[in-house]
């Protein structure tokens, strides 16, 4: 039966589990071409500020939704 | 077990094709919310993950309709049903190998070209290492290069997973290289 995600080592393990969490699911997995994806690929995530990455992620999204609305 | 709710408490719902089941729900991506949003997609994973393997999409993937998830599925049943039986009772446990930010002293080209095959020399024999301490244990091992140093994945029996990490933990590299152990996570690096 698999545990939730350990961290174990040095740093600060909630900054750790975070950045570690947000980093799987935003960089990790399958991508299916043609669905929108949206790629932060060539960033290692880990080790910036969670600021920055949810701001990579807002300003992603921000980009997904003027893209929709230049489409239509 | 699955739970009944997805992102932002959207019902979780199922496809079946080719002896596969893929969960999904309605989603809007938008720009408001997006971290929470994220993290709400991991806990379904994890969910899930507690009894089976997984292949996880990227968040966030966004189809057009539940007929186009099936024909995913479809088309690409063998070698998801082939992943999925390679990776039934098997986990992914990550080892970071990290140095501090570079702060040359260097006074010369060829001071700083020394200074760089060290921290890189310093790397590659903690990896080594690390790689020695898992040993069987790790029927798999791959690694590759951050930023910050190493991030090496190694793909480990479910049920031996934080046994797993208890001893990687206890691997000491010689500074000023660090290590972190997580896991365990769906084995994504070795479908």
């Amino acid at each position: 039966m698999a545990t939730d995600p350990i961290y174990v080592g040095t740093g600060d393990q909630a900054d750790i589990s975070l950045l570690d969490i947000l980093d799987h699911v935003l960089n990790s997995g399958v991508v299916i071409h043609g669905s929108i994806v949206i790629s932060l690929a060539g960033v290692d995530l880990v080790y910036l500020g969670l600021n920055v990455v949810l701001t990579s992620v807002e300003t992603a999204m921000r980009h997904l939704e003027k893209e929709s609305r230049v489409r239509r | 077990m699955a739970p009944e709710t997805g992102i932002r408490n959207a019902p979780l719902l199922e496809v079946e094709e080719e002896g596969l089941r893929a969960f999904y729900s309605e989603y809007k991506p938008s720009a408001e919310g997006a971290r929470e949003d994220a993290l709400a997609f991991f806990s379904v994973n994890r969910a899930i993950f507690r009894d089976a393997a997984i292949i996880p999409f990227r968040f966030p993937t966004v189809l057009e309709s539940e007929e186009a998830l099936a024909e995913h599925l479809v088309e690409h049943a063998t070698q998801y049903a082939t992943a999925l039986q390679k990776l039934a009772d098997m986990v992914q446990m990550e080892v970071r190998l990290t140095l501090p930010p570079e702060k040359s002293k260097a006074e010369s080209g060829s001071a700083y070209l020394k200074e760089k095959q060290q921290r890189s020399k310093a790397l590659t024999t903690a990896e080594a290492a690390v790689r020695k301490t898992a040993g069987g244990e790790a029927t798999e091992w791959k690694y590759r290069e951050t930023r910050e140093g190493l991030r090496c994945y190694a793909l480990v029996e479910r049920n031996h997973a934080a046994e797993f990490a208890k001893r990687l933990s206890k691997a000491k590299p010689e500074k000023p290289v660090t290590l972190a152990v997580t896991g365990p996570w769906p084995a994504t690096e070795f479908i």
